[in-house]
Formats: C-alpha cells, structure tokens, sequence
C-alpha cells in the first residue's frame, strides 16, 4: 500500500495475521450458525497503515458504506470499526431475514429498523471474533460497547475514529475479512483503531518491544 | 471534482485564487471553515479534525490539525497573500456526530466542540461567520468558490446546498 508497510517487520506482520486467522475462524463459525449456511474462510490479509491513508484503503473518502462503531475499554482504549460495502449489507440482510428479505424498493438506501439490528449483530458478532483472538493471543482484559451504526461517506464515518486517535496513535490495523458464501464474499473489512498507548500495550503483550 | 479545484485534506489548508475551487470530501465531525477576501478575490479553506491546540502538550503538532490554531494560521496566510482581515468573511460546514456515542465518550462530541473552537475563534479574531451548515449527524463534502465566496455542500441522500 506504501512506504509505511515496509517498516513492519516480519514477525509482527506474522502475529498479526495469527489474530487475523483467528479472528476470522470465530467469526466464521458464529455466521455459519447465525445465517445457516456454510461459511467458507480464505487466509485474512492484515495490514498497518496511516490513520490518513484509511479511506483510500476503504475505497475512497466518498464512498457510502454501512459501518459500525465499536468501543473497547479495559486494558486498552481503542475502537473497531467494521465496514460493509452496501451490497454486502443487503445480502446479510436477506440471509437472515430469509422470506423477509431486504427490502429495496426505495429510492435511498436506508435501513428499516430489523435490518440495523440484524447489521448491528452482525457487526458485534466480528467484532466480539476478532476481540477474542486478541485477549486469547495478548492475555490482555479488554470489554466491546454494542456496535454503533452509521450509513455514510467513509471519510465521514472514519472522522470520529481519527478524532480520538489524532491525540496520540496514527496507526490502523485493517483486518481484511475473507469469508465468503457460494463464492461471494460477505464480510468487509475491520480495523482496528487503538491510540499510541494501547497500541504499544497490545504488541508488548505480543511479546514486541513498542 | 474539476480539475481547478485543490483537495484540502484532514490536518490541511490551502489558498487559493479564482478560478481555482477548493474542496474537502466526506467531513464528519471535522470541520471546513473558508475565510475569504471578495474584493482581493483570495479565498482559503481549513480541514480541522480537534478543537482545540492548547489540549495538547508535548511534541509539536501540525496547526491545521486544530479549529483554532488553524483559523489564525489561514487567517495570517491569507494577509500573506494581500487579503485584509477587515474585508475577510467566514464560512463554514460539518461538525456532524456521525455515531450516537454513549454519553461520556472522549469523542462523543467532538463535531460540537469543533463547531464552538471555530466560532469563537472567529469572533476572536473579528471575522464575520456569515454562513454555516453545521451539526446532525450526516457526512458532507464541500467545495468552496473563490470567485463567489459560495460553499456548495453535498450530503449522501440529500439535495445539494449552498450557503
């Protein structure tokens, strides 16, 4: 992606995808449950960027996507956000509402408020994954809020993440999510978004000097 | 967006003259406050993510990061450039709270707290807000003319604006 990248050495990068791996295993399981139907799970790519570089990652500061928020406290103070592209969402969406389905017949995407709670789930459901592997992986103690949700430009959604981390960190970690369904992949994209202090309490549990 | 028209990213601020643009993509709770000149024709525009620079201590920061800092700072580049602060307008749009944080999260409030730095920062510096599209809870992105001093502010799902 860029220069930055290149200053992460191996080993991190190597843990990083363990999470990653893990993350997305649970993840896997709990969505297979939820939705009924077999998920398939390809190796997550992980990546440490720029906080800066975050929406051009994500596709651009204008791109519209379903994201949700979540707060960790504890150990560690930090945010995932999880973020779906719009198709993604809608076919969520009808895996679980089935016969329901997603209804599209409005002119705007918007969500009714069945639909934000099954995103919402679904949102908590990665994160709480991806929490898991990182206080299995760090014996770190950390607690997730339920997931906030905002239908809206990336850079704007990412706004908020950037305010909290532009006191201190300006690194992302982006697990990128390969789950997929009959070919088609499901799940977006999280990130992980901790200030400076937590991210250097998380790679010393790690067993890396911050 | 045109090609006469220079981005202005988070932490960022830009001059510019006509028939030059200026433009920030999906604000949330940051803010984009134009000062401009309309009889020197220079106009400028401030992409702040915090409110305040004095809430922080220790390293050096970058001043465009703050609604404060920054405003003084673009408010002097522009003087730089020939404009007068007698003549200058303001403008301004975003500060949204993109999520409903719980209440007493450190970034709950942050789009407020951003709108009430630049506001007062203006009024310090006795430069007239005359216009602003600021709060709720919507992404916007802004593109500023020089040449009529209008901001243009475009929302997902909403009818394009123009303060």
């Amino acid at each position: 992606m860029n220069g930055q990248e290149e200053h992460i050495d191996s080993a991190k990068q190597d843990v990083l995808r363990e999470i990653a791996n893990i993350g997305s295993g649970h993840a896997a399981t709990a969505l297979a449950a939820l939705l009924n139907r077999p998920i398939i799970q390809t190796i997550p790519d992980v990546a440490l960027v720029p906080l800066a570089d975050v929406p051009e990652c994500l596709g651009g500061p204008e791109k519209t996507v379903v994201a949700g928020l979540i707060e960790l406290t504890g150990d560690v103070s930090a945010f995932f956000l999880i973020v779906l592209e719009l198709q993604q969402a809608d076919r969520i969406i009808d895996m679980m509402l089935g016969d329901i389905g997603r209804d599209k017949t409005g002119e705007v995407w918007q969500l009714s408020e069945l639909e934000e709670s099954v995103v919402a789930e679904t949102a908590n459901i990665l994160g709480g994954s991806y929490l898991t592997a990182i206080c299995e992986m760090t014996g770190l103690c950390i607690q997730q809020s339920t997931p906030y949700l905002s239908v809206d430009m990336v850079g704007a959604v990412m706004s908020v993440v950037l305010a909290e981390a532009g006191k201190t960190g300006d690194i992302a970690i982006i697990f990128k999510s390969e789950l997929y369904n009959d070919d088609e992949r499901i799940m977006g994209d999280i990130i992980l978004l901790p200030d400076e202090a937590s991210c250097g309490k998380i790679l010393k549990s790690l067993g890396f000097e911050a | 967006m045109s090609e006469n028209s220079i981005p202005v990213n988070i932490a960022m601020m830009r001059v510019a003259r006509p028939p030059v643009t200026l433009h920030s993509l999906g604000l949330g709770s940051c803010i984009g406050v134009a000062i401009y000149d309309p009889v020197e024709k220079i106009g400028g525009l401030l992409h702040a993510l915090l409110p305040k620079i004095g809430e922080f201590t220790g390293e050096a920061h970058n001043r465009a990061k703050f609604a404060d800092s920054g405003i003084q700072d673009l408010v002097e580049l522009l003087e730089a450039h020939g404009a007068r602060r007698s003549r200058m307008k303001a403008k301004m749009a975003g500060g949204a709270a993109m999520f409903a944080l719980r209440p007493g999260s450190s970034v709950g409030d942050i789009g407020k707290r951003n709108v009430e730095s630049a506001v007062s920062t203006l009024r310090r510096l006795g430069i007239p807000l005359v216009a602003q599209d600021t709060g709720g809870n919507k992404g916007r992105t802004i593109i500023f003319d020089v040449d009529t001093g209008q901001m243009t502010i475009k929302m997902i799902d909403r009818a394009v604006k123009v303060i």
